[in-house]
């Protein structure tokens, strides 16, 4: 690389959330920034493109109670999340190595959210990103897991066919990220 | 599986233009990825170091790692299970089975089961198993059995999945593998709506948090282990991993070696059933550590093959693999892993042509993300299981001899050279004397040896030169 092609040199911390972009969108994830004041309008541009019943964690609406004009379907039988087409959570941090949002089920967590909807809406704040694989497992206390810690690294997808990619199998065909902050 | 030897499961794979056309085409495109994938890490050969050391340390001291996951697991909830042998294993599946009342089970994709053939053990116990998995749900569909370790159903092309679809699901034949995907995500989904029984393998168990770790790309997986009351685990012995923190070195060989991506798109680490409070997860938990052959093989020359992570890398690689699929090993594991692992795991399976249906080309140990040295393994193998007849030993024996004695050498080299090349036409042989026959018995001549022998033409060199 020539001198004067270097990039601007910026803070590490923005350079995270750079490489978590550029990771996560190569793997067919969709993500934008948002300053924490816009989410409202942000979630309801993807709400409104996607249509369909929604579901919302409540450990999100805790967080933004702003929210809640979008739904206040925080707790759903079986057959209604089947019919939901938008699930919104929220991630416990990210990896930049690997462009992955990091869910953790809890109380107010549901596994199901981020796995049964055909689209899923991710919020990570940007603090929360890790540079790598390793920094982040390092951050856990192996004696205080939750019982279930999901690295969602993109949409469903499979090759089994001639190789030949499809996405949205099972679950999420399409993962929307947003770096709050 | 038919009952045909592995020679002729192979020699009809060879003459299979479709198959070969479906290997090629898809080895050659997962090594490709794999390549560029490995590249794109610092120090590959590091890490594959790291994962091998790791990989030996646990097996190196197995019990003491067993019993530390036991604890972990049974700390955050989860029931333990220790399964000396298949039989064992499937026991203890149906008996959770019953206990629990579950009638549907919703599989993630696992070869551990395959090996202990756990759905027809659970169908005869009256439960429905559902493979999750698109590649395996085919298999299951079409009453086969997989013929690669990560890519099911490799030995298939888009229209013998189309023709399966349309015989048993009645989806109309299509060259849209979308169509087929959609077709296979509305069934499933409504299996996942029913299921009660989620069972699965693990690609590792982190011994000091007893964490379950399952990678996978289409997210059925999530489904099997998160919304079934119970969930079943199935691990070999050797899954297991000291620490988290080692549990990276691995997840970044893994999907690399596998499928050229960075990391698959799911990778759950399941630590117990759900919590007091959780919204939804499984209440209950087993694992099930199946032994089967495995301490067994700890204590052979042997023993590296344990390291294996079921990539696949050395299946996409392998000359012998692209030629002849999957299915003609034979056996669950195939590949240049499964013909050290099958012989090993069922040593009266009378796999003994397996270890010597291979060129000992090195480009399986050059793949190896855990660096097992597939030929020497190979080569070993075929050490111990050699029964040679009587004459053939003397004959080795002798020709030990002749190759240690110069004069010795020198003579018999003119004598048989002489001897094929009265029997040359058009500077080749078409049916060798005994005892080099056999060589010519198939499709194969032997090119007629040179009138002079590089020892003469040496001599002459030097001494022209003097």
């Amino acid at each position: 690389m020539n001198a004067d092609e270097r990039p601007a040199r910026s803070s590490p911390e923005t350079d995270l959330v750079g490489i978590f972009s550029r990771v996560a969108e190569e793997v067919g994830i969709q993500v934008v920034r948002v300053p924490v004041a816009e989410l409202l309008d942000r979630v309801r541009d993807i709400v409104e493109a996607e249509g369909g019943g929604i579901v919302i964690e409540e450990t999100v609406l805790r967080d933004h109670p702003e929210l809640a004009s979008i739904s206040r379907r925080t707790g759903v039988s079986r057959e209604e999340l089947f019919e939901a087409r938008l699930g919104i959570v929220k991630a416990e941090a990210a990896v930049a190595e690997t462009g992955s949002v990091v869910l953790a089920a809890g109380a107010g967590s549901p596994r199901a959210f981020s796995i049964v909807p055909p689209v899923v809406v991710v919020l990570v704040e940007r603090g929360r990103i890790h540079a790598d694989l390793t920094e982040w497992l390092r951050s856990l206390d192996p004696a205080d897991l939750a019982a279930n810690l999901t690295l969602l690294s993109g949409p469903s997808r499979t090759a089994d066919i001639e190789m030949r990619l499809v996405t949205g199998v099972h679950g999420p065909g399409t993962v929307h990220v947003l770096v709050l902050g | 599986m038919a009952r045909d030897s592995f020679r002729e499961r192979a020699a009809a794979a060879t003459h299979d233009k479709r198959l070969r056309a479906a290997l090629y085409s898809a080895t050659t495109g997962i090594d490709a990825r794999r390549r560029k994938a490995w590249a794109e890490l610092e120090d590959v050969e590091a890490l594959r170091e790291q994962a091998a050391s790791i990989k030996d340390r646990v097996l190196g001291d197995l019990d003491r790692y067993l019993d530390q996951v036991t604890e972990s697991l049974e700390r955050v909830g989860a029931r333990v299970h220790r399964a000396r042998t298949r039989e064992e294993a499937t026991e203890i599946v149906v008996r959770i089975a019953r206990e629990e009342g579950c009638r549907l089970a919703a599989k993630g994709k696992s070869m551990t089961t395959e090996e202990i053939d756990l759905n027809s053990a659970l169908e005869a116990a009256g439960v429905e198993v559902v493979e999750t998995d698109l590649g395996e749900y085919v298999i299951q569909l079409a009453g086969e059995k997989p013929s690669h370790i990560t890519a099911p159903i490799v030995h298939k092309d888009l229209a013998a999945v189309s023709e399966i679809f349309e015989k048993r699901l009645g989806v109309p034949r299509t060259d849209d593998p979308r169509v087929l995907v959609e077709a296979a995500r509305e069934a499933l989904r409504d299996v996942y709506r029913r299921c009660d029984l989620g069972i699965t393998g693990a690609n590792f168990v982190v011994a000091e948090s007893g964490s379950v770790v399952i990678v996978m790309n289409e997210g059925n997986g999530r489904f099997c282990t998160s919304l079934p009351p119970t969930h079943v685990v199935l691990a070999g012995i050797e899954k297991l991993v000291p620490t988290l923190e080692d549990l990276a070195v691995f997840l970044r060989l893994l999907a690399r070696s596998a499928t050229g991506q960075r990391i698959t798109t799911d990778t759950l680490l399941l630590t117990g059933p759900r919590r007091v409070g959780d919204a939804d997860g499984p209440r209950s938990l087993h694992v099930v550590f199946l032994d089967a052959g495995r301490s067994r093989i700890l204590a052979t020359d042997q023993s590296s093959i344990l390291r294996c992570i079921r990539c696949g890398a050395c299946l996409n690689v392998c000359p012998v693999y692209r030629s002849i699929g999957g299915h003609a090993y034979g056996t669950v594991y195939p590949g240049p892993v499964g013909k050290v692992l099958a012989p090993l795991l069922d040593p009266d399976g009378d796999l003994g042509a397996l270890p010597r249906a291979s060129t000992l080309c090195r480009a399986c140990a050059d793949v190896c993300p855990v660096k097992i040295d597939l030929p020497e393994l190979l080569v070993s193998l075929r050490a111990s299981t050699a029964r040679l007849p009587w004459l053939r030993c003397q004959g080795l024996r002798a020709a030990a001899l002749a190759l240690r004695s110069p004069a010795l050498y020198v003579w018999l080299q003119r004598a048989i050279r002489g001897r094929l090349r009265r029997r040359a036409r058009n500077g080749w042989i078409d049916s060798a004397p005994w005892p080099l026959a056999p060589w010519t018995r198939a499709e194969r001549d032997l090119r007629a040896p040179p009138s002079r022998s590089f020892r003469d033409l040496w001599r002459e060199r030097e001494g022209g030169k003097r």
